[in-house]
């Protein structure tokens, strides 16, 4: 008799609590993002996290999307591999997301095949597109290699800024495609790869110089950029870098350094590298996270950006209805015009942005 | 001019492998295990001489002293409490706790400083002397300098103190030398001491030439593993000879052959040392085949 009694009371309170569950589960939308919180890359991957927890507490204090609550599931990938699948594997798995983030394309390459498999959007800020055509779920939602490298070399060249040009490049995708991209403006180009990670670039600059090279495209990480520019400055070399993104190549944290290998670099970018610090979103993001000073704010906005997308598609379709979440964000438009980094929508998946170019002298980055 | 210049970056590569590879190859020559948590003890290194130096403002000099003692209590420590417990373990357990301290070492000071890039305050960037063809800053002199005194310092660890002798003797066989009296856990602190002394100061100095991050040991750990290798495994002057040949293969090959070659030049040599000669430059063939 006794032990009916605990069986049945074992019973009630397990319907209560799976009831209790369920019943969360339903009160809120989940959302993945795996990307370096450690290591190489953390120094983007932290600020896009930021932003796109400032964006789901206003979305939430403001009631949520239709009545439930965005809840983001945060892991750190630290820009490896196998860390990245594992994470990605753990929020699939447990948390059943509705949208999957991510910053590199590194990352993004392997999470898609679990994403697509899943049938969920994974929303990547990578600069290259080769995701794309192997996973329909997949949306690109930062600058893109081919069209920013193209807009690069064409100002260059248009305004006669080298007579020999390079390409100072970590063999990854988004400098393949960046390469692809300066091609289509300039077919002779001089070709300095190496491993992503390394930072001796002593000997590949001394090539480059022998080569007669007087400027250098590339698109790196802070870590990549701070080498290039002290090496240049300490060999004496006369040679220009053409770097991708503006607010990455020589973000607040370098430029105090004051490197004389400054001069003379020229970059692109689809938001002011300098007045996006002073922006509304930055004070806000500033206010919410203080320690964040000089951080890259492009990536909080991208991160907000993100969450704002995915808040419209949810609000028009309803959480359960993925072909219509898929459909929404393939056909988005922002005709709200309430994007931090000025984004017109999707088109072939790929955000489409405002680029403009960019040069730094005494002054900082100069408009051109 | 451009022979000269490749020569020295050569020369630069090398030295910082060698401040690695030497106290690995006393590492593994004494307990045969592959110390894989050295190049964060000397990222750690370089981290304590930016707290002395950046964060208390004391001059660098007196952060490179203090981080060569911490380093020195890091190995002491890494010893007592990751490496002895398993001493009598299979060599495998020994080479998953060392990948165990470094990944908490590399977490530890993300956990404390951030995985933002920090930099010493050596001053404004400025460019390098110019002599006999090529460029070179006062910092790559430094390194050079420093480590070829630490290199001697080495030799006259290991050839002229009591402790270096029965280093030797343990390391050619520690049943041997147990038997003769010798208290071989205490020469194995003193080796991981003095390895790791090394190790902070090798961080600190590379640290001087390309910053500080927590992940800034990862790659010239393996670079100075390779060089361990291919000089001669438990070999001190091997270990300072490849050093120097991987630091110039590579750089003078990246000349003749696609730059994106450039780590696997180091690699390359690796397996045809392992193939050919596994023994290394100066290893002798009876003890490369028993490693």
């Amino acid at each position: 008799m006794k032990n009916t009694k605990i069986l049945i009371f074992t019973a009630l309170l397990s319907v209560v609590l799976l009831s209790g569950c369920s019943q969360i589960q339903n009160d809120e939308i989940e959302i993945g993002v795996v990307t370096p919180l450690t290591g190489n890359g953390a120094t983007l991957g932290k600020p896009m996290v930021e932003g796109m927890e400032l964006a789901i507490s206003e979305i939430n204090s403001q009631g949520g999307i239709n009545g439930k609550q965005l809840k983001l599931h945060i892991e750190d990938g630290k820009l490896e591999g196998q860390a990245t699948t594992n994470a990605t594997q753990f929020i699939l798995n447990v948390h059943n997301p509705k949208a999957m983030v991510t910053l590199y394309h590194v990352d993004a390459e392997v999470m898609s095949p679990l994403t697509k498999q899943e049938k969920i959007p994974l929303l990547h800020a990578s600069f290259a597109r080769s995701i794309l055509p192997k996973d329909p779920y997949a949306f690109k939602i930062n600058f893109d290699a081919v069209d920013g490298c193209k807009q690069l070399v064409e100002y260059a060249k248009e305004n006669n800024k080298y007579r020999k040009l390079g390409a100072l490049m970590s063999r990854v995708a988004y400098n393949e495609y960046c390469l692809q991209g300066a091609k289509e403006v300039e077919s002779s180009i001089e070709e300095y790869w190496y491993v992503f990670g390394n930072t001796d670039f002593k000997t590949l600059l001394l090539k480059a110089k022998e080569d007669g090279v007087d400027a250098l495209l590339t698109v790196g990480i802070d870590f990549e950029y701070i080498e290039m520019y002290k090496q240049m400055a300490e060999l004496g070399y006369d040679i220009d870098l053409f770097c991708a993104t503006a607010s990455e190549c020589i973000n607040p944290g370098l430029e105090s350094k004051n490197y004389p290998s400054f001069q003379g670099t020229v970059s692109v970018d689809f938001v002011h590298p300098r007045e996006m610090d002073k922006s509304a979103f930055a004070q806000k993001y500033y206010a919410a996270y203080p320690n964040s000073k000089n951080a890259v704010v492009t990536y909080a906005g991208i991160g907000y950006d993100a969450i704002t997308i995915l808040k419209d598609a949810f609000t028009e379709c309803g959480v359960a209805d993925q072909e219509c979440v898929q459909s929404a964000l393939e056909s988005y438009k922002n005709e709200k015009r309430d994007s931090v980094i000025g984004t017109l929508g999707f088109e072939d998946r790929v955000l489409k942005l405002d680029y403009d170019i960019y040069e730094f002298n005494e002054n900082g980055w100069q408009l051109k | 001019m451009v022979f000269q210049q490749l020569v020295v970056n050569g020369i630069i590569a090398g030295s910082e492998y060698a401040l690695l590879a030497i106290g690995l190859t006393l590492i593994f020559g004494i307990l045969r295990i592959i110390h894989f948590a050295h190049g964060e003890v000397a990222m750690v290194g370089a981290y304590v001489a930016f707290v002395v130096s950046v964060s208390l403002g004391l001059p660098l000099p007196v952060g490179f002293v203090v981080a060569i003692c911490f380093g020195a209590l890091l190995g002491m420590a890494v010893n007592r409490f990751a490496f002895k417990p398993l001493r009598k373990q299979h060599v495998w357990i020994g080479l998953i706790a060392a990948i165990a301290v470094s990944i908490l070492l590399q977490n530890i000071i993300a956990l404390f400083f951030g995985n933002e890039i920090k930099t010493y305050n050596l001053g404004p960037v400025e460019k390098g002397m110019e002599m006999f063809g090529f460029i070179i800053t006062k910092t790559q002199v430094l390194i050079i300098v420093v480590a070829v005194a630490l290199m001697i310092l080495t030799w006259f660890f290991i050839k002229k103190t009591k402790t270096g002798q029965q280093a030797r003797a343990v390391a050619d066989n520690r049943h041997l030398a147990e038997s003769l009296g010798i208290d071989s856990e205490k020469v194995i602190a003193s080796t991981f001491a003095f390895g790791s002394a090394l190790a902070a100061a090798g961080g600190v100095l590379i640290a001087m030439e390309t910053n500080l991050d927590p992940m800034m040991g990862l790659m010239p750990n393996i670079k100075a593993f390779a060089a361990v290798i291919v000089g001669g495994v438990g070999s001190v002057p091997g270990a300072i000879l490849g050093s120097y040949f991987i630091g110039l293969t590579e750089n003078i090959g990246i000349w003749y052959l696609p730059s994106g070659y450039k780590d696997a030049i180091a690699f390359f040599i690796l397996i045809v040392f392992l193939l050919f000669r596994p023994q290394g430059i100066l290893g002798k063939k009876k003890e490369g085949i028993e490693q």
